[in-house]
């Protein structure tokens, strides 16, 4: 069983460090290690910390939380390989840098697997940031690549925070929460279906650098083993793919897919490839070639096989 | 006290303006006394017991070049690789022709491969605008047993054969499934050269590699008739390791050269932030020795590689609509910079684009504004792109700089095409506003950016001629003259030590540069093909041995 690991981008006082600080200390069970930037800035009441060695903080909860290394490949591999290894691993990306570029950490590494890009967004601050003449451009392209976006100090005033979200929810289409108003682990381990109806992973489109992405959705749930195949085909131009047929959700991580039977729902799939390596339009196609002869059936019901 | 030793010789070029010329040289226990001629110098040796040495009388004596920005560190890792490059590279052991075909660039492969040896091979200089696309398979059939690793120029991507992959254990499915590793194509690049180094680690880091490189470095740096060199930013893989192997390889009696160091803030910089980097820093001077040197320099950083075409360019932006990187963001540059120049700290900022230099300014004004200071030497490292109003700027701000001009000469034919156009790719390091504007500035190899040769790089500077041979930027054009104060004065006056080096006058260091035809006879276009006989350090010859 892969680890599944989470990247925490945001840029420079976007609140990342606050945001894994209450990780680190709300009680949701769950055995997080958490790689951070900045080890000096956990702040962790002293009667949680069950041991600390200058580089590694184990918690009495189970969590630990550890100061990221240069040899941050070969750190991840001990973590994933090692026997006693966390539910799940999160990595605070540097408010310089681009969380898109450091989720390909969760390729390449035997026993780890990409779950989610979050990226903080100060509320207050963030329509002077993507203005600023020297990173505008960073924050925006690292707002774009978000799986999710967690608005912090959005209790500042509620106008900032509704001007914010407006201006965000321009910038991407990835569920915008409110990080002051819920519990952390809720939001990254539990994904209520409403605030996560596909990841929207990896997306530079903005840079126009490195991916193309096709997101298809129809009313009508695709075919499973005519989809099989599509995806047999295209699996291996694929970098990311997920979503849900209408009858199954997909997760398509470095060419592997699972396709699972799940509740019904609409049909929506998102399909990411490096630049020039898959022919979207030819895949739209495809998969629209899928739906076509075949009815609306009720949601939960086997559809009907001919035609009106 | 000892003996006077009188060189003589057919020119020597002090770089005092004052004192431009003499044809004698009297020097004493490392020290100059003089410089004139033999019937001029007649004080000095009426009164003192002396010797004439008539080694030099055809050659030409300079001062002891200067490059007060490269890496040993970083080349110790390159330099026991085989070059094999796009243009000429002339190395101690061996001239490295250039490669500028796929075909050329095979055949040289397979013939350097093919030496019986089994080890991992390991080359450098490799680039897809001249040698195309190397592929595993083609690497396969050059060499289907012995391990080859191919460095990209910019040392940001590698391709490996199957036997490399094999041997480095790079040969799984995680691997495979990497976006940034094509394994079929052997090909690594970005995070996925970062799984490639951590496997490569154990050999190219291993001690035998490093001495290696180390050793090499030792040789390149004589080779370029230097007698000082400045390691602009030590830490940057460890600073203990850093700093035991300059110890071991340059704190020698045999080393013919000064190793001033400036530390790497961005590297030495931990979760309790810049203070603790500050007091570090403080104590460096402690580790002093005759050749190692700190004095009150520290190296910061603005926007990324100029050669990964990673600096920060301001509008409009880069041709393709990508965008460069911070090393350091905002926030943190200026942070780091106003602890440092409050504590009165000369500051050299890593300045590769335009947009990179304009937050340095920003930040300078803002401290000028805050603590005024004089004679700062806030000093802009690489000064890629700039703006002839930023230059102006630089004046007002007293920053001066240390440019990297070799960028111009490799890449301006390429980054007019793919990377900026010709406007901005041919005005990369505007050496002529600096002068125009009296700012002094010193050029610099970034070894191995460029080849570690003051008089190529003074070559390009007062010549501006790149890979294609064409004349580009002419308005940005300098002097001989102040092309050679780049390499001696100026580039003492970067790191503070004008008073000690970087012309020949009395009570400075005797340390030269002796060259077997005089560059202001030969002038700019002939200037990088002047052979270097060797150097005087601290009074005493060195000859360069010339590769078979």
């Amino acid at each position: 069983m892969s680890t599944p690991i989470t990247i925490l981008g945001g840029y420079l006082g976007a609140g990342k460090t606050t945001l894994i600080n209450r990780l680190l200390a709300e009680p949701h069970g769950r055995k997080l290690t958490i790689l951070v930037n900045d080890f000096g800035a956990i702040n962790i009441d002293a009667e949680l910390i069950d041991s600390h060695d200058g580089e590694t903080m184990s918690l009495t909860n189970g969590c630990a939380c550890c100061q990221l290394r240069d040899d941050m490949i070969e750190q991840l591999s001990q973590l994933a390989g090692q026997k006693n290894k966390p539910e799940h691993i999160i990595v605070e990306a540097s408010g310089a840098g681009e969380p898109a570029r450091l989720a390909y950490l969760g390729y390449g590494i035997e026993g780890l697997q990409l779950d989610s890009v979050l990226v903080a967004v100060d509320a207050s601050t963030v329509a002077q940031k993507c203005s600023d003449k020297f990173v505008g451009k960073l924050v925006r392209r690292q707002i774009a690549q978000a799986d999710m976006i967690l608005l912090t100090k959005a209790d500042a005033t509620d106008d900032d925070a509704a001007k914010a979200q407006e201006m965000i929810e321009q910038m991407t289409n990835a569920p915008l929460l409110n990080a002051r108003q819920q519990a952390l682990a809720e939001i990254i381990f539990e994904r209520p279906a409403k605030h996560h109806p596909i990841a929207l992973a990896d997306d530079e489109a903005d840079a126009g650098a490195v991916f193309d992405q096709l997101t298809f959705t129809s009313d009508i749930s695709l075919p499973v083993q005519a989809f099989e195949a599509l995806l047999a085909d295209h699996a291996d131009k694929l970098v990311r793919a997920k979503g849900h047929t209408g009858t199954h959700r997909l997760q398509l991580v470095g060419s592997k897919y699972t396709l699972v039977a799940a509740e019904s729902r609409a049909c929506a799939l998102v399909f990411i490839a490096i630049k020039g390596q898959c022919n979207m339009p030819k895949l739209e196609n495809a998969l629209q070639a899928l739906t076509v002869g075949r009815m609306v059936g009720p949601a939960g019901l086997e559809p009907a096989t001919k035609p009106l | 006290m000892s003996k006077i030793h009188v060189y003589t010789a057919k020119a020597i070029h002090t770089m005092e303006p004052s004192h431009a010329f003499g044809t004698a040289i009297a020097v004493r226990d490392g020290e100059i006394l003089e410089v004139g001629t033999l019937d001029s110098l007649a004080p000095w040796l009426e009164r003192h017991q002396h010797q004439i040495d008539r080694q030099f009388e055809d050659k030409v004596i300079m001062p002891g070049f200067i490059d007060p920005h490269l890496h040993p560190s970083m080349a110790a890792v390159i330099l026991p690789m085989q070059f094999i490059t796009a243009l000429e590279w002339k190395l101690p052991w061996q001239n490295v022709p250039a490669t500028t075909s796929h075909e050329d660039y095979l055949a040289r492969l397979k013939d350097l491969t093919s030496d019986g040896d089994d080890a991992p091979f390991f080359t450098w200089g490799y680039h897809r605008n001249w040698h195309g696309d190397v592929t595993r398979r083609e690497l396969d059939q050059i060499c289907p047993t012995r391990p080859v690793i191919v460095w990209h120029r910019s040392f940001h991507e590698v391709i490996m054969n199957s036997a490399a992959i094999e041997h480095f254990n790079l040969n799984t499915n995680a691997v495979a499934g990497h976006p940034q590793v094509k394994l079929d194509d052997g090909l690594f690049y970005e995070n996925g050269l970062r799984i490639a180094i951590n496997a490569l680690n154990p050999v190219i880091m291993s001690p035998e590699k490093f001495g290696l490189g180390m050793q090499r470095l030792k040789q390149v740096a004589h080779f370029g008739g230097h007698t000082l060199v400045g390691d602009m930013g030590i830490g940057i893989f460890n600073f203990d390791m850093e700093w035991q192997a300059a110890k071991s390889f340059f704190d020698t009696p045999d080393t013919p050269f000064r190793v001033h160091y400036t530390p790497n803030a961005l590297a030495l910089v931990d979760d309790e932030g810049f203070d603790k980097v500050l007091t570090f820093a403080n104590g460096l001077t402690e580790l002093n020795s005759d050749k190692l040197f700190f004095t009150d320099h520290v190296k910061l950083f603005t926007d990324g590689a100029f050669f990964s075409q990673l600096m920060m360019v301001g509008p409009p932006g880069y041709l393709d609509g990508h965008d460069g990187e911070w090393l350091m963001v905002p926030e943190t540059f200026e942070a780091a910079a106003r602890l440092f120049w409050h504590a009165g700290y000369k500051i050299h900022v890593h300045c590769t684009g335009d947009l990179g230099l304009e937050l340095a300014l920003y930040v300078l004004q803002k401290l000028q504004d805050e603590k005024p200071r004089f004679n700062h030497r806030f000093t802009i490292e690489h000064f890629g792109l700039s703006t002839p109003e930023q230059v102006e700027r630089m004046a007002r701000l007293g920053a001066i700089a240390s440019a990297n001009v070799y960028y111009l000469h490799e890449l301006s034919a390429v980054y007019a095409l793919h990377a900026l156009g010709p406007e901005r790719a041919y005005h990369m390091a505007r050496l002529g506003t600096l002068a125009r504007n009296n700012i002094p500035f010193a050029l610099h190899s970034d070894y191995t950016m460029a080849p570690a040769q003051p008089l190529n790089s003074a070559w390009v500077a007062a010549r501006r001629e790149n890979a294609e041979g064409d004349i580009v930027g002419e308005s940005e054009l300098v002097s001989v003259e102040q092309a050679l104060r780049a390499i001696t004065i100026d580039a003492a006056y970067v790191l503070g030590l004008e008073n000690e080096i970087g012309s020949l006058r009395g009570g400075k260091r005797a340390d030269f540069t002796v060259l077997e035809a005089d560059p202001f006879v030969v002038g700019a276009a002939g200037l990088k093909d002047i052979e270097i006989w060797g150097t005087v350090f601290a009074g005493t010859p060195h000859k360069i041995d010339k590769p078979a």
